[in-house]
């Protein structure tokens, strides 16, 4: 079976400026893969690169075996790759029905939106009671749960999550890292995940990887990383 | 009592014109974020096409105006394609698109006086029937003014809120960044949105030309009324729009009740700076379309 991602040589900024430099990276499918990293390391980049919300200046995204570089996000979403962006990422003067109903826009089949508003609503159910509510009047942890059954509205098979926990307090990190794990259980979704919370971003994931000024530091065992020495010398 | 009960009549018609002005110009700007200027000149497209039609090609008054709706529709699709999405793809400021706006303006009124001659050019043979109500006159395009705003604002509201354009309409106004995240195409959606903008100011424009005919800058103050309309009501906002524009023609007409008629085209603009300091939202802001 092929990897489900791989990034060779991925170099990507803003401008004249490049953030992310040379990365590599394999992603096998079924696996959780966390990307750590300081402010300003490149995480939200790569991201951004790999999904085609930026054009790169140089590297190579593959997906399942096929070329994906330089893609737009919508031919993205129909192979099956979806981003959920960082800072509660939903329409916030739309209702969540409306919002999951656009996380699905790349369904045409009125079914499968029904069947997977139906699944969103098992995993947070929550959202089921809100449905009609605006989502920015949403709490922060619930606004994060509708970003996540966003993305899972168009039936990804590699889920990128851009720092998930952000702003949100201790248990409703918990609650999220949960529902990934989740997620990543019961529908198969291959998991990338970018995290500043070290503690959480090491325990949901199988593999964790650094980065520093945009260039890779880590790749390999969370547990070997959640070495305390270890850590202090990479951050 | 009979001169307000006229210019109220006159208020509600010309309201009507200034709702659906700020209905088009609301959507585009509520969805792009662009303060799209060349509108002036593509209502005046409408109008030109609507009068070719209906005097060198003779067509029926109702094909004339349908033509007029197209033809401003491509216009402003074309404008967003040739001219506005370049910019945005080159990552211009919004300032670069505003004054980039300016200048189409400015260089589609000099072609549009090149094509037809500064001259007014109206449809000769068209006369308004008028109906005599009590004390006050009702002609019969105030009345289908009237009739076109409930049927652009009953379409428009079904249309965003039944239809898969529309809902990617309404995402792109909320959030253009998760518009793209979630598969919408941007592109396409913005010349959408510039094709129907265009097409709910073009039945305003041919309104404007059966009542007072076509000039190459007939659009010069529309635009301004527009943005006024829209940001009074609240931008993006159906109501709004209608609100905002039943308000600024009724002010307007009222106003010369009491005010000299030289400081008509003034009142709009003291109604926007009043606005705007008791409700800087614009009166209906934060109602769904």
């Amino acid at each position: 079976m092929s990897a489900r991602l791989v990034i060779e040589g991925l170099n990507a900024g803003y401008g004249k400026k490049t953030v992310v430099n040379g990365v590599d990276l394999v992603v096998e499918p079924g696996e959780i893969v966390t990307v750590l990293g300081h402010n300003g390391a490149g995480k939200t980049t790569l991201l951004r690169g790999i999904f085609g919300l930026i054009r790169l200046k140089s590297g190579k995204v593959g997906f399942d075996g096929r070329d994906i570089t330089g893609r737009s996000p919508s031919d993205n979403i129909l192979d099956g790759v979806a981003l959920v962006p960082q800072g509660h990422g939903i329409f916030r003067s739309l209702t969540v029905q409306q919002n999951l109903e656009l996380g699905g826009f790349s369904v045409t089949d009125k079914a499968v939106i029904a069947e997977r508003i139906a699944r969103v609503f098992g995993l947070f159910p929550i959202l089921e009671e809100r449905h009609r509510q605006i989502g920015g009047t949403l709490s922060g942890g619930q606004q994060q749960m509708l970003a996540i059954g966003m993305a899972l509205m168009s039936g990804p098979r590699l889920l990128i999550l851009d720092e998930p926990s952000i702003g949100l307090a201790p248990l409703l990190v918990e609650r999220v890292m949960d529902s990934i794990r989740e997620i990543n259980a019961e529908l198969g979704t291959t998991i990338l995940l970018v995290e500043q919370n070290l503690k959480q971003g090491l325990a949901v994931a199988n593999r964790a990887i650094v980065l520093n000024r945009g260039t890779k530091l880590y790749d390999g065992s969370p547990a070997e990383l959640a070495d305390e020495g270890r850590l202090i010398a990479m951050f | 009592m009979d001169l307000f009960a006229q210019l109220l009549v006159n208020g509600l018609g010309n309201g009507s014109r200034y709702a659906l002005l700020g209905l088009g110009f609301g959507l585009i700007f509520g969805t792009t974020r662009i303060v799209h200027f060349a509108y002036g000149p593509i209502y005046a497209v409408a109008a030109y096409a609507a009068w070719l039609a209906a005097s060198a090609a003779g067509l029926p008054l109702a094909i004339s105006a349908a033509i007029g709706v197209a033809g401003a529709a491509l216009a402003g699709a074309a404008v967003y394609g040739l001219a506005y999405r370049p910019f945005e793809a080159r990552g211009m400021s919004s300032h670069s698109v505003l004054i980039l706006s300016l200048a189409l303006s400015i260089v589609l009124d000099s072609l549009l006086t090149l094509a037809f001659t500064p001259s007014v050019q109206t449809i000769p043979e068209f006369t308004a029937p008028i109906f005599i109500l009590g004390p006050v006159y009702v002609t019969a395009l105030q009345l289908g003014q009237i009739a076109a705003v409930v049927a652009v604002a009953a379409i428009l509201t079904l249309f965003l809120r039944r239809t898969r354009y529309g809902q990617a309409i309404l995402a792109l106004g909320d959030n253009r960044d998760m518009a793209r995240i979630v598969g919408i195409d941007t592109d396409r959606i913005s010349l959408v949105v510039f094709a129907i903008g265009s097409a709910v100011s073009a039945i305003a424009a041919v309104f404007t030309l059966l009542n007072e005919g076509a000039t190459p800058t007939m659009g010069f103050n529309p635009v301004f009324i527009a943005f006024v309309v829209a940001v009074v009501g609240g931008l993006g906002s159906i109501p709004g729009a209608i609100a905002g524009g039943y308000l600024v023609g009724l002010v307007e007409s009222l106003g010369l009740w009491k005010i000299p008629t030289e400081w008509q085209n003034s009142i709009a603009f003291v109604l926007l700076f009043l606005v705007m300091l008791v409700r800087p939202q614009g009166l209906f802001s934060g109602l769904k379309r």
